[in-house]
């Protein structure tokens, strides 16, 4: 009789680890762009993670099933989504408090001199 | 009137017109004790044949002393909003959020769709937002 796999008890594991792992380094880009502004940007950016973390349901669909995602990796999420829509209002011309960009390349993330 | 006064630069239109609206009041307040004078001076009161004039210069006078404070209260306002930033329109906010969100929301999922989400991120922060620029973003070479 064949014996169960890991795979096979948690099949979504391996996308949940990815999920998990990917937040982690999105929340590294977010940090960086967070801690580069000023108290009245950092608040508008945390009433967007407000907004977001009230209709959050903590959960995402792997496979087409709901699944509950860590708390922190939320977290880290929802930290990235608002620097990001702070971002690409500022790209359009909408600043959002006294948002700076960051010396980051706005696509890549990488240092700019 | 008002010597020495130095209204602030950019808003002495603004001023002007109140500096206008208490020289209106002041000749509404000289007719208005005139006629009353006059009606008093003859023993009269509403029998008086100026009586109907005299109730037009009050209601005149009222008007003034309105307008007076009201020029002042938007000279005032505008003064001291002078540096509030411009919000954008919500319309606008909006837009950019849904799109910016619908990228990146990965399979994250929410009680409400993305337009309501959008709607709400935009009336959360519509307030801070201006249309001033952010400098130019940043990209590297090889995104350049």
């Amino acid at each position: 009789m064949a014996r169960k796999s890991l795979a096979d008890l948690y099949p979504h594991k391996e996308a949940l680890d990815e999920f998990v792992a990917v937040s982690l380094v999105k929340y590294e880009m977010a940090e960086e762009v967070y801690d580069a502004q000023d108290d009245e940007t950092r608040t508008a950016i945390n009433a967007i993670m407000g907004v977001l973390s009230t209709y959050a349901t903590g959960n995402m669909t792997i496979k087409g099933e709901s699944i509950k995602v860590p708390d922190t990796a939320l977290q880290q999420n929802l930290l990235y989504l608002a620097v990001e829509v702070v971002k690409d209002l500022a790209l359009l011309g909408i600043r959002v408090a006294n948002f700076e960009f960051p010396k980051l390349c706005v696509t890549c993330g990488v240092e700019v001199g | 009137m008002f010597n020495g006064f130095e209204p602030e630069p950019g808003f002495e239109e603004l001023w002007q017109r109140h500096v206008t609206a208490v020289i209106a009041l002041d000749r509404a307040w000289t007719q208005f004790v005139k006629l009353g004078d006059k009606i008093d001076a003859q023993g009269g009161g509403s029998s008086h044949k100026l009586w109907p004039k005299f109730l037009e210069a009050e209601k005149a006078y009222e008007q003034a002393v309105r307008k007076s404070f009201s020029t002042l209260d938007g000279y005032t306002y505008a003064v001291a909003h002078k540096d509030d930033k411009i919000g954008v329109p919500e319309d606008e906010i909006r837009a950019v959020v849904i799109d910016s969100l619908s990228d990146k929301l990965d399979e994250l999922e929410f009680t409400v769709n993305n337009g309501l989400l959008g709607s709400k991120v935009a009336q959360a922060i519509r307030k801070d937002t201006s249309e001033e620029s952010a400098g130019d973003p940043p990209y590297c070479q090889d995104c350049e």
